[in-house]
């Protein structure tokens, strides 16, 4: 059970200009929050406080309790094991000069504190699920395809002890159907037992993941609720103007909303 | 793949058997082949998209297409002229009439000073009548719904939507043969999104410029453009048109 | 006293070694005050030590120290800023068209840069302070030549990397010419890692000046200037001290300053490309 109650975020110089406020939320284990909405209103930052990596000059308030243990959002300098943050580009977050295979290792070896040959095997394991083969995983990040990081991404978030993972932008420049695939990756996540907090901007990966969903505009959650009830039936003006503007629906952009 | 000469001109830019390889890495002497005989045309007025998986080399087409990056081997025509050998001088002349927009729009101006400046080296560099420009900059930023005071701030300071805008402004302001949009809208959100692409397809029927337009995403391009084409191996394959 | 100890530290701001700077520019501004003579000899106080009528003593040949000081100050501080500047805005320039252009003359100045930096830059100031007449003129030449190809790659490699930034690339696309570019757009980037270099580069000169110096093959005597007078001074180590002492801590005072400006100015620096 992840439960967050009023976190607000703020410059540290400017305490007063709020540009994250107030949200609370809750969801139950094994489930999906989709926080959807407006470019640069605030849902990485959110991210960031979470996962415990907030930019210094950040502050934050609130607090957050996964299954009953208290995480400290912010930044306190050692981030929380029980969050993990699958950042928006995989590919850059990597560490270009070790194989993929390693780096996913070395989740299995230091905190989970496992022998090298063991954790080199479960690394493979988890890669082979993920459809990652020997040959692709001896690779170097620079040498496999955005897809391929993402899986790369995945299966860390699915080997560290972690329970809440944060996913920012999971599909942003994947084409139709590796966003499949990416979704796919998603609900193996969640089967295994994390619960998952995931950032986009894309309402076909929220609708499949399903859950629940949270729609923010300048750094507030102006509607949450199912995510079948937020697409099909929005009740904020905005979350419609958002839902028709999809290329699907038209793509239809009212100047006068904003 | 060649032009089908819907109009009676030439096309804005056409690209014929385009060849070119990349050498990857330091020591790696061996080259990777990224485009292999590529034809394309985008006639004035015409929105062409561009899909395919990343790392494909879409980039790379727009990058030709403007004279940023050379082919290996193969033409590309700006309005007919065969790029390679236009005289100095009229390259120079055509330079600022071929236009991209960014994936990432913040990045297109210079981190360093407002956006004001960034704007005020463009108009010196177009236009001889100061007066006139400014009332045409101010007039295009009334026409998509900006203020005027965003002007005063850099470019970090100021949201997604405005800033891609800003940056279609500064290209029209050149009255563009022809436009490359690489990705413009991936980093936005489907609302900002929408009132970005709806500006650049308005604004590709009002001047008449040919538009070959970046995205993964092809729903987005079906609905945008009038032919999409696919990268995809190395080559381009025609994957949708309107009737 | 407090600002010493910070500066020593590593902490404090570039200020803070702007005012240990002063110490010498001071000196050196003195030198501009029409009572001090730094030539004219009085035999019959050679050696004195501090007094009423010269603050620091007489030298071996009865010169005002202070006098000497004042204009040793006035000629190194002002050579090694004109060597490094110089030095600084050739590089740069040079390594911005290197970085910007590519092809033949990317590859022409960077075998210049080699060439150069190949060569023992000492032996090369020696080669032509020994062809010529001398003089500050020909030194600080000297010394820019063999001092340029640092600036040159450090300007190479950021106009480089930031060539391929998409706003240098829209300006490309605006039709600026490659001129305005660089001067406007590339400069801004380059001058970040430059601008301690050249810091770095003062403290650099004054040090290969008062080598030249102290072997006899730099400033041409009477001219006072700060290696120079360290080695005139030797011979009187015991007796009069303060002949080789004061100069010799002033070298380290403005060398250190020079030294700790460039590290907080980097610190200052976080690079953003």
């Amino acid at each position: 059970m992840l439960n967050i109650e009023k976190l607000s975020i703020s410059s540290k110089y400017d305490p007063e200009n709020l540009l994250v406020r107030d949200i609370s939320f809750s969801l139950p284990e094994n489930s999906v929050f989709n926080l959807v909405g407006e470019t640069g209103s605030g849902k990485s930052i959110l991210a960031w406080a979470m996962a415990g990596i907030l930019p210094e000059d950040l502050l934050a308030n609130g607090r957050i309790t996964i299954s009953g243990l208290p995480i400290s959002p912010g930044n306190n300098g050692h981030p929380d094991d029980n969050t993990f943050l699958v950042p928006q580009e995989p590919g850059m977050a990597l560490n270009p000069t070790m194989k993929i295979i390693s780096q996913v290792a070395e989740i299995f070896r230091w905190p989970g504190k496992r022998s090298r040959s063991e954790s080199w095997k479960k690394a493979q394991d988890i890669l082979g699920q993920l459809g990652l083969s020997r040959f692709f995983a001896q690779g170097y990040p620079h040498e496999l395809s955005g897809g391929m990081n993402q899986r790369c991404a995945i299966a860390m978030a699915l080997s560290s002890p972690a329970s809440l993972i944060i996913v920012d932008e999971p599909t942003k420049g994947l084409d139709a159907n590796l966003k499949l695939q990416a979704v796919e990756l998603l609900v193996k996540l969640m089967e295994k037992g994390k619960t998952l907090l995931c950032i986009t901007h894309d309402f076909t990966v929220a609708g499949l993941l399903g859950g629940r969903t949270g729609v923010m505009l300048n750094g507030e959650i102006i509607e949450q609720g199912s995510t079948d009830q937020v697409l099909n039936d929005p009740k904020q003006q905005y979350t419609r103007d958002l839902i028709m503007a999809l290329p699907e629906n038209g793509l239809h952009a009212p100047w006068e909303s904003r | 793949m060649t032009c089908s000469h819907i109009n009676s001109g030439p096309a804005a830019v056409e690209l014929r058997q385009i060849h070119k390889s990349f050498s990857l890495g330091l020591l790696n002497t061996k080259k990777k082949r990224i485009l292999n005989g590529v034809s394309l045309c985008v006639e004035p007025g015409q929105l062409v998209g561009l899909s395919g998986p990343s790392g494909s080399g879409k980039t790379t087409i727009g990058n030709i297409a403007l004279g940023l990056s050379r082919a290996d081997s193969g033409r590309v025509l700006w309005n007919g002229r065969e790029l390679n050998y236009l005289p100095r001088k009229e390259k120079k002349r055509l330079r600022p009439r071929f236009q991209k927009i960014f994936q990432d729009p913040a990045l297109s101006f210079a981190p360093f000073q407002t956006l004001e400046k960034s704007f005020r080296d463009v108009l010196r560099f177009l236009f001889l009548d100061k007066m006139q420009a400014e009332k045409r900059l101010s007039m295009l930023m009334q026409e998509m719904k900006l203020e005027q005071n965003i002007l005063k701030r850099p470019p970090g300071k100021v949201s997604g939507g405005e800033i891609q805008r800003l940056a279609l402004i500064r290209c029209i302001l050149a009255e563009p043969f022809f436009l490359v949009a690489d990705e413009p809208t991936s980093r936005l959100d489907p609302l900002v999104q929408a009132q970005v692409a709806r500006q650049i397809q308005t604004m590709a029927a009002e001047k008449g410029m040919g538009v070959l337009f970046i995205s993964h995403d092809f729903s987005l391009l079906k609905v945008l453009c009038h032919k999409v084409l696919r990268l995809e191996n190395t080559s381009l394959i025609p994957a949708w048109q309107t009737e | 006293m407090k600002n010493v100890s910070t500066v020593l530290a590593g902490h404090g701001t570039p200020m803070h070694s702007i005012y240990l700077l002063l110490i010498p520019a001071g000196l050196g501004a003195l030198s501009l005050l029409p009572g001090l003579d730094p030539f004219s000899q009085d035999l019959m106080n050679r050696l004195a030590g501090p007094g009423r009528e010269h603050i620091l003593g007489t030298d071996q040949f009865g010169r005002c120290i202070l006098a000497r000081i004042a204009h040793g100050t006035y000629i190194s501080l002002g050579a090694a800023i004109i060597i490094s500047l110089g030095s600084a805005i050739l590089g740069s320039i040079l390594g911005m068209i290197a970085g910007y252009t590519r092809g033949v003359t990317d590859i022409l100045i960077s075998r210049l840069v080699d060439t150069t930096l190949a060569f023992p830059g000492i032996l090369l100031a020696l080669m032509i302070t020994g062809l010529t007449k001398g003089g500050v003129m020909v030194l600080a030449v000297a010394l820019i030549i063999t001092t340029w190809p640092d600036y040159c790659r450090v300007a190479r490699s950021v106009t480089r990397t930031c060539s391929s930034a998409p706003y240098i690339q829209a300006a490309v696309l605006s039709g600026f010419p490659v001129w305005f570019i660089l001067y406007r757009y590339v400069l801004p980037q380059v001058a970040r890692p430059i601008l301690p270099l050249v810091s770095l580069g003062i403290g650099k000169s004054i040090l290969a000046l008062s080598s030249l110096g102290f072997l006899g093959i730099g400033i041409k005597p009477p001219m006072p200037e700060w290696g120079a007078m360290i080695s005139d001074g030797l011979p009187y180590l015991r007796s009069a001290a303060h002949l080789s002492l004061i100069p010799s801590i002033l070298v380290f005072i403005t060398v250190f300053a020079c030294l700790r400006l460039a590290g907080t100015m980097e610190y200052k620096n976080p690079s953003t490309i």
